[in-house]
């Protein structure tokens, strides 16, 4: 049996892009041979779970997605394939591993989705190289905004500083179309570069609480006994710490705390995953993500044009987020998992707000249209006019004539 | 509109009429009834999410940060009340805070910023000031920052989402959240559809995916097989303990107080709604490692609110077993 | 047309206006825009058979009442309007003198743009609006406004007006809205969203009443720092749906500055009873009245413009029971229910606010006031009675009174809140008792008054005389901008 683990592609010299799937891959490269699983490139929007790394049985055309589902699955598996032979001390790995998620990520996003130098040099050329066109116009923004996000609550956005130049752009320029203030161009670059705190980098200017914040996780991480934890929490915290200790990125304050602040242990974990033997690039079982499903080009064409129309509509206002959630709903119908080896869920849910749903998606729709169309007319016709150029009334006269044309005749005789 | 001018000298013969006025001073108006029960009282309040009864009984919060912090300080001997609030009333946007005691009922606006809101945050500053016994800190172990994690992701998402996006618990959150704000159907839908959104924000926010995808991606095994394995690995954490109390301490500590929050409401607040899948967190604490956490909560509740535990806690305990 | 001529155009009319006449055609030019059952309710009375008997005097008179209210609905320019009368040339016999009438007209462009500043009680904001007046030609107006202001941080709304049955006086209003105000005296922000459902009459002599329907879902967040616990309690969401009813007297030469003439308002609000349902219950009424005169009979003082004015005004809350019963537990009123007094345009001297009962630094308001203001009016030396300056010397003062349950006052672990009706009606006579206790907060000074035709300025100088402990007088300068006055 052949499995098939989707992943995000290759980058920084790393197996994927993205901690949980180099953790993934890490977990099955360690616990079984080439032969028993292959590796597909791909982004979330090309699986049907939207979400990364995916397992897909092709046998049972089942799909499980996440990491700590896709380790537990694996564990329901006959031994020895896919399973780790280390000491279990299960409390630990646990909780590490949710410190990993909780903590190791929203710095990973700070240091290489938040801040713009290091996206703009690092991050978004990775992304463009792994993704097929075109594709990086649409999902790593949409990965960027997911990942400040989840490091919102650090309260560093100000590396952001595309945000911030947009903003005083913007700023500029309504105030210069108001006829408020007309700084000449040499001048106001004077003022700009006025403070000692302007000319910093916003890395350098938050450097101390950076290293604060990463010393805060890093410490944690460095005191855990990581031989004695089981070989997934182990590979989740190569799949974070090669993030943070392997790109090269232009603001290297993550990879200089970790690399020189004094955790050999870290460092050593993370060279370890990445010795000789494993885990390199070319070593894996990849597979060419058209060829694998027999696809032509043209389909395979088809299809990213689909999930690049897909990423459009999710970045419209208001409509986005309801035909994300909308979607979601009727993908998750049509995703088959396999039977529930938790046995958590007691029972399935009835679909009958699907109904409902449709209902309200065609509303919606119809609504949409009609709108178009009603816009489309009084763009063509104006404000509809209810008048006439002259309204005149006439005198209801009593007597002969109101007998109409006969009453009128006589009444002319009379005269 | 009216405009100070403080910065300009006052003269003195001006200053000296300033003085004299106004000729008569009376006392002071009588509040309002509304008012009057909350500036009587002579100890400090703690804002909570409760109901009026079980407010006023001192009964426990059915919200897990509003419960730690009243866990908190009961066990560090504080002497409080708590009052029933809403988000709106807090200056941080988030229940609970306290308000200490005023030093008189009407004063001027300066004495009324020294008796300002304390924030969570800031309440285990305050317990160890103020409360009889205060507690021993938490243990010096940077290891309970990793299983601080496990309350902070995996339990505290299967508690979102238990609550508030199980269509079955749906009437246990209008009874605690929802009705309680307004009669009205129209801002009742408002509250409840905003309540779900943003629990279903925040457990994606700290979900481990790196997804485009974002919302309504939310795989509800994924939760709860989490919150199973956090549990187990509380249970197994608690069973290293020589004490019964986490990290081997003397005494309840703040990460006690902090997992018996999640642990009292998941058995005893979730077994009020119907069906099994509304019991399914209870379930779960029950069966972590081999009972550590249910009868730690027990201990906890015995301990601080000892004549409940046999008119209530009892038949709940029953219930869920 | 060379016989036509102008209304009321002179005296050579005044010995036909009693031979008897008839209008034979009524024409109306240029109403592109405005339907012709809008315009059926205005002509044809005068052109049907009422008209039999009537004189020329009559019909002018007919006239000039269509072509006034014509023009009150507003969707006509002033300039190029006229109304032309010709003798009848249709070649009709008649016993009597037949005339057409021609009303001549300029639809006021449908689509308006509005961007600037204003200024209500005690607040400056700026706005934009836009409106579409005559939407579906029978002079309805939608009105679209966003607005943010120095206290008010943002407020929308959207206003749909028609008139009913073609007439001007008679209007139908449906308005949604949704604002954010600051409430700096009682350290919080009220967020407002909902809408209402209103009709409006005026009657002749200035009178005109509206009557209402609101809902609207209060919500009070945002809360300072310093709050006191009585707005903490108070915090969170309410629905108030509530019937309103206004009305107004205005007697008065101008609004801003009246030299003569007296205004009397009044409104009732009754909320939450009955099938209103919503969270809160009451009923509240107030009565304002105000009046100006001269002070010396013309003739004295060489005609110099001095009027003394003075005004009063009576509030008074109610807290009523849920549902159809008058004996039920009533919820005690709310801090965004109950009413406050204080500030540079009705309690001057006093910061907005400034009177009645405090919790700390906040005003939380009273269910009964009462409050009342004299000042006298003179005019700055070497002006003329048209000028827009002033200087005022006032004195003015108010009490604002809470509900007090004083069956329960001591008891802190009380069930609930709830009074029964009983208590509600002792706790009423106790309060409009206690505002006849002891002297009224007072405040007396002297300023300066520039009427501007958009709204009042006043710089003011005063001292509080009699106030009480929390009470927040303000000593010294004091600015008021607005409309209404006490």
């Amino acid at each position: 049996m052949v499995l098939e683990l989707h992943v995000w592609g290759p980058a920084f010299g790393l197996p994927s892009i993205d901690a949980e799937c180099l953790a993934a891959i890490a977990y099955l490269a360690r616990t079984t041979s080439r032969s028993e699983y292959r590796l597909v490139q791909t982004s979330p929007s090309a699986v049907p779970t939207h979400h990364l790394p995916a397992l897909h049985k092709p046998s049972a055309n089942t799909w499980i997605s996440g990491f700590s589902p896709i380790i537990s699955h694996l564990r329901s598996f006959p031994s020895p394939s896919f399973h780790d032979d280390s000491p279990p001390h299960h409390g630990d790995s646990t909780a590490y591993s949710a410190f990993l998620t909780a903590h190791a990520a929203p710095l990973i996003a700070l240091s290489l989705y938040v801040s713009s130098a290091n996206y703009a040099a690092t991050t978004r050329p990775a992304y463009s190289a792994i993704l097929p066109f075109p594709l990086p116009w649409t999902e790593p923004p949409a990965i960027r905004a997911s990942m400040s996000l989840r490091a919102a609550h650090l309260g560093l956005s100000s590396l952001d500083t595309d945000a911030a130049e947009d903003a005083s752009i913007a700023e500029e320029k309504a105030a210069a179309a108001a006829g408020w203030v007309h700084i000449p161009a040499s001048l106001s670059a004077q003022l700009k570069s006025k403070s000692v705190k302007d000319a910093l980098t916003p890395e350098q200017a938050a450097r101390i609480k950076l290293d604060g914040l990463a010393r805060e996780v890093l410490d944690v991480l460095a005191e855990a006994d990581w031989d004695r934890m089981v070989l997934s929490a182990r590979c989740l915290a190569y799949g974070y710490l090669a993030l943070m200790a392997v790109p090269d990125v232009p603001r290297p304050w993550l990879r200089e705390v970790l690399l020189q602040g004094g955790y050999p242990s870290l460092c050593e974990l993370v060279g370890r995953f990445r010795g000789p033997e494993a885990l390199a690039a070319e070593k894996l079982p990849w597979e060419e993500s058209a060829a694998h499903s027999g696809q032509s080009s043209l389909v395979a064409g088809l299809n990213v044009g689909a999930r690049f129309a897909q990423g459009l509509i999710y970045d419209i206002p208001g409509i986005g987020e309801e035909w994300r959630r909308w979607w979601a709903r009727r993908r998750k119908r049509s995703v088959r998992r396999p039977e529930d080896t938790a046995g958590l869920t007691q029972k399935r849910r009835d679909m009958s707000a699907s109904g409902a749903d449709t209902l309200l998606v065609a509303g919606v729709g119809m609504a949409a249209v009609l709108a178009v169309n009603a816009g489309f007319f009084l763009y063509r016709s104006g404000v509809p006019s209810f008048g006439a150029p002259v309204h005149s009334w006439q005198m209801v006269r009593a007597g002969l004539s109101s007998f109409g044309a006969a009453g009128a005749m006589f009444s002319g005789l009379n005269a | 509109m009216s405009t100070t001018w403080n910065s300009i000298p006052v003269p003195r013969p001006l200053q000296q009429l300033f003085d004299s006025v106004p000729l008569v001073t009376y006392d002071a108006n009588a509040l309002p009834t509304r008012a009057q029960s909350n500036t009587l009282c002579q100890l400090p309040t703690l804002y909570v999410f409760a109901s009026e009864r079980d407010a006023r009984l001192g009964l426990p919060s059915y919200n897990p940060s509003c419960l730690k912090w009243q866990t908190f300080l009961k066990l560090a001997g504080v002497e409080f009340r708590i009052v029933p609030s809403t988000n709106h009333a807090s200056p941080t946007g988030a229940l609970p805070f306290l308000l200490p005691v005023r030093t008189s009922p009407t004063t001027t606006a300066a004495a009324a910023a020294s008796s300002a809101p304390i924030p969570a945050s800031r309440l285990q500053r305050y317990a160890l000031d103020h409360g009889s016994r205060p507690p021993p800190p938490n243990a010096k172990t940077l290891r309970l920052d990793a299983y601080q994690a496990l309350l902070d992701v995996p339990i505290r998402n299967a508690w979102l989402h238990t609550l508030y996006l199980e269509p079955e618990n749906s009437p246990l959150l209008e009874k605690l959240y929802v009705t309680w704000a307004s009669s009205s159907g129209w801002v009742q839908g408002t509250i409840r559809h905003q309540l779900g959104r943003a629990a279903e924000g925040e457990i994606l926010k700290t979900s481990s995916s790196l997804s485009a995808a974002g919302a309504g991606e939310l795989d509800e095994d994924a939760v709860y097989s989490a919150a199973r394995d956090a549990l187990n690995a509380l249970a197994s954490l608690l069973a290293e303990s020589e004490t019964g109390w986490f990290f081997s301490a003397t005494a309840p500590t703040l990460f006690d107080a902090s997992v018996f929050a999640y642990t009292h409401l998941m058995l005893q607040v979730l077994s009020e709604a119907d069906g099994e899948d509304a019991a399914r967190l209870g379930v779960l604490v029950g069966q972590a490692g081999s009972g550590e956490l249910r009868s730690h909560q027990q201990r906890i509740y015995q301990m601080l609110w000892p004549s409940q535990i046999w008119s209530e806690g009892e038949s709940q305990a029953d219930k869920t077993q | 047309m060379p016989d036509s001529m102008l209304i009321d155009s002179g005296p050579q009319l005044n010995d036909q206006l009693l031979t008897p006449a008839a209008i034979s055609k009524v024409e109306v030019l240029g109403a592109k825009n405005t339907r012709r059952s809008l315009l059926d309710h205005i002509f044809k009375p005068l052109v049907d058979k009422s008209n039999t008997d009537a004189t020329i005097g009559q019909l002018l008179e007919r006239i000039n009442h269509a072509s006034a209210k014509l023009q009150r609905f507003d969707i006509f320019r002033e300039e190029g309007y006229g109304v032309f009368i010709s003798g009848a040339n249709n070649g009709q016999p008649s016993d009597k003198t037949e005339i057409d009438v021609s009303f001549r007209v300029r639809e006021k462009s449908r689509l308006v743009f509005k961007a600037g500043t204003d200024f209500g009680n005690a607040e400056g904001s700026a706005y934009t609006n836009a409106e579409v007046r005559n939407v579906f030609g029978g002079a309805e107006s939608l009105s679209v406004n966003a607005s943010t202001g120095t206290r008010t941080r943002s407020a929308y709304n959207a206003v749909f007006s028609t008139p009913v049955n073609g007439n001007p006086d008679l209007r139908l209003a449906v308005e949604a809205l949704r604002s954010s105000t600051q409430k700096p005296w009682a350290s919080h922000e009220e967020q407002l969203a909902g809408g209402n459902l209103r009709l409006a009459w005026a009657t002749k002599h200035a009178e005109s009443h509206s009557l209402s329907y609101s809902g609207i879902w209060r919500q009070l967040t945002g809360l300072a720092p310093g709050a006191s616990p009585t707005v903490r309690a108070d915090a969170g969401d309410s629905l108030k749906s509530s019937i309103t009813h206004t009305f107004t007297r205005d007697r008065r030469d101008r609004a801003v500055l009246p030299q003569e003439g007296y205004l009397l308002r009044t409104m009732s609000e009754l909320a939450g009873w009955g099938p209103l349902q919503g969270d809160v219950s009451f009923y509240k009424s107030e009565v304002e009245v105000a009046g100006a005169m001269p002070a010396f009979p013309s003739g004295l003082a060489n005609g110099i413009p001095v009027t003394v004015g003075g005004g009063l005004r009576l509030g008074m809350l109610v807290p009523l029971a849920r549902g159809f019963s008058f004996t039920g537990p009533a919820q005690p009123s709310r801090i965004n229910d109950r009413f406050q007094l204080g500030g540079p345009t009705d309690v001057r001297g006093f910061k907005l606010g400034g009177l009645g009962p405090h919790d700390g630094g906040d005003a939380v308001g009273g269910d009964v006031f009462a409050a009342g203001g004299v000042n006298m009016l003179l005019p700055l030396p070497r002006t003329g009675p048209a000028s827009p300056l002033r200087i005022q010397l006032f004195a003015n003062g108010g009490r604002l009174v809470a509900l007090k349950n004083q069956s329960k006052a001591t008891e802190v672990s009380s069930e609930s809140l709830g009074m029964d009706s009983r208590t509600v009606v002792n706790g009423l006579k106790s309060a409009v008792w206690e505002l006849a206790n002891g002297l009224p907060s007072l405040a007396a000074g002297v300023g300066l008054v520039y009427a501007h035709p958009v709204a009042r300025f006043e710089l003011n100088f005063s001292l509080p005389i009699v106030q009480r402990v929390g009470e927040q007088g303000r000593k010294g300068l004091q600015v008021g901008v607005g409309i209404n006055f006490l």
